[in-house]
């Protein structure tokens, strides 16, 4: 599905030069749930925008889907990420003066869907995630829970395969943290979505398939967790 | 947007509108009347008695516009004019208000006229016949009864008919095209206004002299005017200079405006740019984030420039409505000088506050376009 060969990233030029990802080799396939751990500053969120078309590598090689990406346009990039990946960020990032719904529909604004689907599509979303009772809200009229699925239903309002969580939870508390986690792992069981996921929270990585460990921007760990056996690590419901 | 760039933008579009609509206004009517300027009738003078003010006319008794005359080159054609303006003249039993003007049978040679009949004739004016012309509107009042006109006790014979255009601005603005009975200046004096030779009557002398420039009339009349005793001051007035010196001064105020509207409309076009920037510049991250959902830079650039087009049109409106507003002052004060305010002049302010949208939405939204979600995204944290 995609994979990343010798990838690096450069910011910066000369004496403020950052090495923030060091040739990355990965591969992940449909239907993975993979969490990205390391301490703050390791190259997880720059490993997941260029996962998600959003930067570019300085060099190496990403085929995303059995294709070049790095030769792709400006236009095609917003293409691919409109269409293929869904993205869910820390801070929610849902815009004040649209409501729940015209915020869970602005991907459909630059997929082509005819205008009078959308309405349709977003409930549709909404009601997967049992939020339609919200659509007409607006978003500081919701708990960060709250806004966190409203965020979930816009990334996955295009139907994308792959879903990119950038510390999803950061911003929530446990409980309702490990709500949403719930929600991702769902739509890797049920949808067979991939989901790529970073976190400074043990207890979140732990529910993913697979674990990526990051030391300045390399990967170091890569291992497979067998399904239901890092629940130890939640406490009983 | 925010609402306050908004209202900001519609103003500054109208400001710009309303500007535009002043310089083409303006321009058109700076273009149209340039050729005004220089319109003076060659050889054909006024003389007049003028006072220290320009605006104080004094008039010359019968006796002294004969003097006058009579210091002219030979071949020279001038008449003494005296107005009354609307005399009360009866026409058959109906009476009636015209201008009564006394004047001497050249008076014609000034005008290009058509006459039906006759002009009264030198003869008749030697010999103080009591015969008239009038302009063709009273006589297409009246048809062919118009026979005689009594003005005062005296009966006047009607023996011509004049039509044509008897319009300039003299040192007294008159028009003699409507409304106007001729008759010999003499007969003015004895039989209308019950006045000798020695009244001040006559408000302007007509002087016809080709071959002579005003300084040239103005050198004749101070060489012979400093052999009289209490000499009047005469002055000499080229046909079309008052007019033009109108004009000139209703062109410079037109300039003064136009360039005001200039500076306006430059300002007003800064500020549409930097009002359209700043709401790009305060939505960074929203930019951003749409880019990250999968906005292409073309998808953008239609939304800002959609955004802008439709302040545009808002502000081309209400522009185009203060426009018309200050067209109309201006009109009141510079009354036939100004090009007239229309549907055209109504449709382009629209058309230009919508190109000047689209022109101004160029830079912001290419700006926004060029947004990095990435930088976007990670500066929120
Ligand atoms: N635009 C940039 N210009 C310069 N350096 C950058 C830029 N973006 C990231 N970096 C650097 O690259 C490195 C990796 O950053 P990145 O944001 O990927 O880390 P992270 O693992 O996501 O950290 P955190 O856990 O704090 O989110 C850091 O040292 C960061 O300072
Ligand atoms: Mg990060």
């Amino acid at each position: 599905m995609l994979e990343l060969n010798g990838i690096s990233k450069v910011y910066g030029q000369g004496a403020s030069q950052v090495e923030a990802l060091r040739d990355v080799d990965l591969n992940i396939s449909p239907g993975e749930f993979v969490a990205v751990m390391g301490t703050s500053g390791c190259g997880k969120t720059t490993l997941l925008n260029i996962i998600g078309c959003l930067d570019t590598a300085t060099s190496g090689i990403y085929t995303l889907q059995g294709k070049d990406v790095s030769r792709l346009s400006l236009k095609d990039k917003a293409r691919v990420r409109n269409k293929t990946f869904g993205f869910v960020f820390q801070a929610f990032n849902l815009l004040a003066e649209y409501t729940v719904l015209e915020n869970v529909t602005l991907p459909l604004r630059y997929s082509g869907v005819p205008k009078r689907r959308w309405k349709e599509q977003g409930l549709g979303v909404l009601e997967r995630l049992g939020i339609a009772d919200l659509s007409s809200r607006y978003p500081d009229q919701l708990s960060g829970g709250q806004q966190q699925r409203v965020a979930i239903a816009r990334a996955l309002v295009n139907d994308p395969e792959i879903i990119i969580a950038d510390e999803p939870t950061g911003n929530l508390d446990t409980g309702t943290g490990r709500e949403i986690v719930s929600v991702l792992c769902d739509l890797v069981e049920k949808q067979k979505k991939i989901v790529i996921l970073a976190t400074h929270d043990g207890a979140v990585a732990s529910r993913a398939q697979r674990l990526l460990q990051m030391v300045d921007g390399r990967i170091i760990d890569d291992s497979t967790v067998p399904t239901g056996a890092v629940s130890f690590s939640h406490p009983a419901e | 947007m925010k609402p306050l760039y908004r209202r900001l933008l519609i103003v500054g579009i109208a400001m710009g509108v309303v500007a535009t609509s002043l310089i083409i206004g303006v321009g058109q009517t700076l273009f149209l009347q340039r050729s005004r300027i220089g319109n003076l009738v060659s050889g054909a003078y006024w003389i007049y008695h003028g006072g220290d003010s320009p605006n104080t006319i004094y008039g010359m008794s019968l006796d002294l516009a004969r003097t006058v005359q009579s210091w002219l080159p030979k071949g020279t054609a001038s008449s003494a004019v005296a107005v009354d303006y609307g005399r009360s003249i009866r026409i058959g039993p109906e009476f009636y208000q015209s201008n009564v003007v006394g004047t001497d049978f050249t008076f014609l040679q000034f005008f290009e006229l058509e006459v039906e009949g006759r002009f009264f004739t030198e003869e008749e004016q030697e010999t103080r016949k009591r015969v008239c012309a009038v302009t063709s509107d009273i006589y297409e009042l009246f048809g062919s009864d118009l026979k005689f006109i009594t003005i005062g006790d005296a009966e006047f014979e009607v023996v011509g008919v004049v039509r044509g255009e008897m319009y300039r601005q003299g040192a007294m603005p008159l028009d003699y095209s409507t409304n106007s009975v001729f008759l010999p200046i003499e007969v003015y004096y004895s039989d209308i206004q019950n006045e000798d030779s020695l009244a001040g009557l006559v408000a302007e002398i007509a002087v016809l002299a080709p071959e002579l420039t005003k300084g040239d009339l103005q050198r004749v009349l101070s060489a012979n005017l400093s052999s009289l005793e209490n000499a009047p001051s005469l002055k000499v007035l080229q046909w079309g200079e008052a007019d033009r010196t109108e004009l000139v001064r209703v062109l410079l105020a037109l300039t003064a405006i136009f360039l005001v509207a200039f500076v306006v409309f430059l300002l007003a076009g800064l500020n549409i740019v930097q009002i359209a920037s700043a709401s790009v510049y305060d939505r960074h991250r929203v930019f951003g984030l749409k880019a990250a959902l999968g906005a292409a830079p073309g998808d953008i650039v239609k939304e800002v420039s959609q955004e802008i087009l439709g302040c545009a049109l808002q502000g081309g409106y209400l522009g185009v409505v203060v426009a018309g507003i200050v067209n109309t002052l201006l009109n009141h004060y510079v009354g036939k000088y100004w090009a007239a305010f229309n549907m055209v002049t109504a449709l382009a302010g629209v058309v230009l506050a919508l190109v000047v949208g689209w022109i101004t939405s160029l830079i912001p939204a290419r700006k926004a376009a060029m947004i990095d979600p990435v930088k976007a995204l990670r500066e929120e944290r």
